[in-house]
């Protein structure tokens, strides 16, 4: 205390009238950096959107808060893992700024766009929090240039395993790599789903997984699930496109189910939500080097005709517009988007798979 | 669908849907997945292909070898017109049910693909099978 008196020009006494003791300098750090990041993290938070980057984000903007005092941190590393200690973050005594980060984790889960399970969803915060202490942690004894190792720590892809928890993202897939797991260990491919949360979907990202391929689905609800899930909206380019960059084959099953009545509003959702999608895909695709080499649409076993008297067949089965006497539901499903014509695109081969509902 | 239709079945509505001679045409899952394996590993494949099993069957006979499978004798068949009610009310389509879908694998037969199972009845007996270890 006498050091520090000196060091800020006070007599011991006028010290000791400010605070009671080393501790509670430290203690009151604590409190003013927590009050002084509110607004930061406030403002940082605004454009940030994800499962991903919120979380991220939030460390940030406390990794650049605390940079001007690393020092400091590290000294206090030495006390900060015992809870009996009063300057640990874990203290009774801390617990009331330990609460403002957790309830700061909170508030950045309820709108990030992921539905999480109610039993755990209670837990996340806290889940978090402690990821946070311990990305902060490292940071404290990170001795590379810049604390890189630390950037390196929480780059986007990283963060979802940690995340998704039970072993996922590149890191296992690498894993698979190495031990050769799975029938096809030789050629391991890395497999985009668009729109596979649903039922196919699931049956794809499941088989695909269990060989050990990486698959990545994307939904405009991700959720947790054994292989990477990554938010998308099917009408605009966002941070899903990376995953297609390094991709071998992207399945795109991505529409509004056509289980539902065929009022104007759903018909054109239907329409349009096939459409636009598979527009936006070739889109991302043409910017792409190398695109993936395989693109597959899928469509319906509906376009065919109302056939009862012969089996119809890609060489020669007859799409079913316009049919006499049908009612327009059925010439409305006929009317799907087909894949008779070829946009242009860099593709070196594509194929539509038409599946019937039944596999449904 | 599968489980809708076998709920249909359980409460004696297992009869045919419609005319009933309408064709339905289904995939089991244990193809679908390869059906995709071989898409991917066929460079030659593109434009359009067809996943559906070879044999295709008309809906009253569809029903009537799931009852059959399920145990349960008696199927009461609905007309087009319950149809369209039912549809309205479980907000769905008559035309998913109505509709006659005839469609073979034209070409997945000629790449020599083998289906796993290829026929109604041994799918059908295989997804209640599945269906009764999940139930317990």
């Amino acid at each position: 205390m006498r050091d520090i008196g000196q060091d800020a020009g006070v007599a011991l006494g006028a010290a000791y009238y400010y605070f009671t003791s080393k501790d509670a300098i430290v203690m009151d750090f604590y409190r003013r950096s927590c009050e002084e990041m509110q607004p930061k993290i406030e403002a940082a938070l605004v454009d940030v959107s994800g499962l991903e980057d919120r979380p991220r984000e939030l460390i940030r903007v406390k990794l650049t808060h605390f940079a001007p005092n690393r020092g400091v941190l590290r000294a206090l590393l030495r006390n900060g893992a015992d809870p009996k200690r009063p300057l640990s973050p874990f203290s009774p005594q801390t617990r009331e700024i330990r609460d403002i980060g957790i309830a700061w984790f909170g508030a950045i889960l309820t709108d990030c766009g992921v539905r999480i399970p109610k039993d755990f969803s209670p837990h996340l915060p806290d889940v978090l929090w402690l990821c946070q202490m311990g990305v902060i942690w490292f940071w404290v004894v990170d001795d590379s240039a810049d604390q890189a190792r630390t950037s390196r720590l929480s780059e986007p892809r990283r963060q979802v395993h940690c995340l998704h928890g039970s072993g996922l993202g590149p890191a296992s897939h690498a894993a698979h790599a190495q031990s050769g797991a799975g029938p096809n260990s030789q050629t391991l491919m890395k497999i985009v789903i668009p729109g596979g949360s649903g039922q196919i979907g699931h049956i794809l990202a499941r088989h695909f997984h269990s060989q050990g391929h990486a698959v990545t689905v994307l939904s405009r609800h991700p959720h947790p699930a054994p292989w990477r899930v990554v938010f998308w909206d099917g009408v605009t380019p966002g941070a899903w496109t990376t995953d297609l960059a390094d991709s071998d084959v992207c399945i795109n099953l991505a529409g509004r189910s056509g289980d539902c009545r065929y009022n104007a509003a759903n018909r054109r959702a239907i329409y349009d939500s096939r459409i636009e999608s598979a527009r936006l895909l070739n889109q991302v695709f043409a910017s792409l080097n190398p695109a993936p080499r395989l693109w597959i649409n899928a469509s319906t076993a509906t376009i065919y005709r109302h056939a009862l008297d012969r089996a119809m067949s890609e060489a020669d089965g007859e799409l079913g517009d316009n049919e006499p006497g049908a009612p327009k539901t059925w010439n409305f499903r006929s009317m799907s988007p087909k894949g008779g014509k070829r946009p242009s695109s860099p593709l070196p081969r594509r194929s539509r798979a038409k599946s019937p509902p039944a596999a449904r | 669908m599968f489980d809708r239709l076998l709920a249909l079945v359980r409460l004696g509505l297992g009869g045919s849907q419609g005319a009933g001679t309408q064709f339905i045409s289904w995939i089991h899952k244990a193809d679908f997945a390869p059906a995709i394996d071989l898409l991917i590993a066929r460079e030659d494949f593109c434009g359009v292909v067809n996943l559906a099993s070879p044999n295709p069957l008309p809906n009253r006979d569809f029903m009537r070898i799931l009852r059959d499978i399920r145990g349960i004798r008696f199927g009461l068949s609905s007309p087009a017109w319950l149809i369209e009610i039912g549809a309205f009310f479980m907000r769905t389509e008559s035309e998913l049910i109505l509709k006659s879908r005839r469609v073979i694998p034209g070409r997945l037969l000629n790449a020599g693909f083998q289906f796993s199972f290829p026929e109604w009845p041994s799918a059908a007996k295989d997804l209640v099978a599945r269906w009764r270890q999940n139930r317990r």
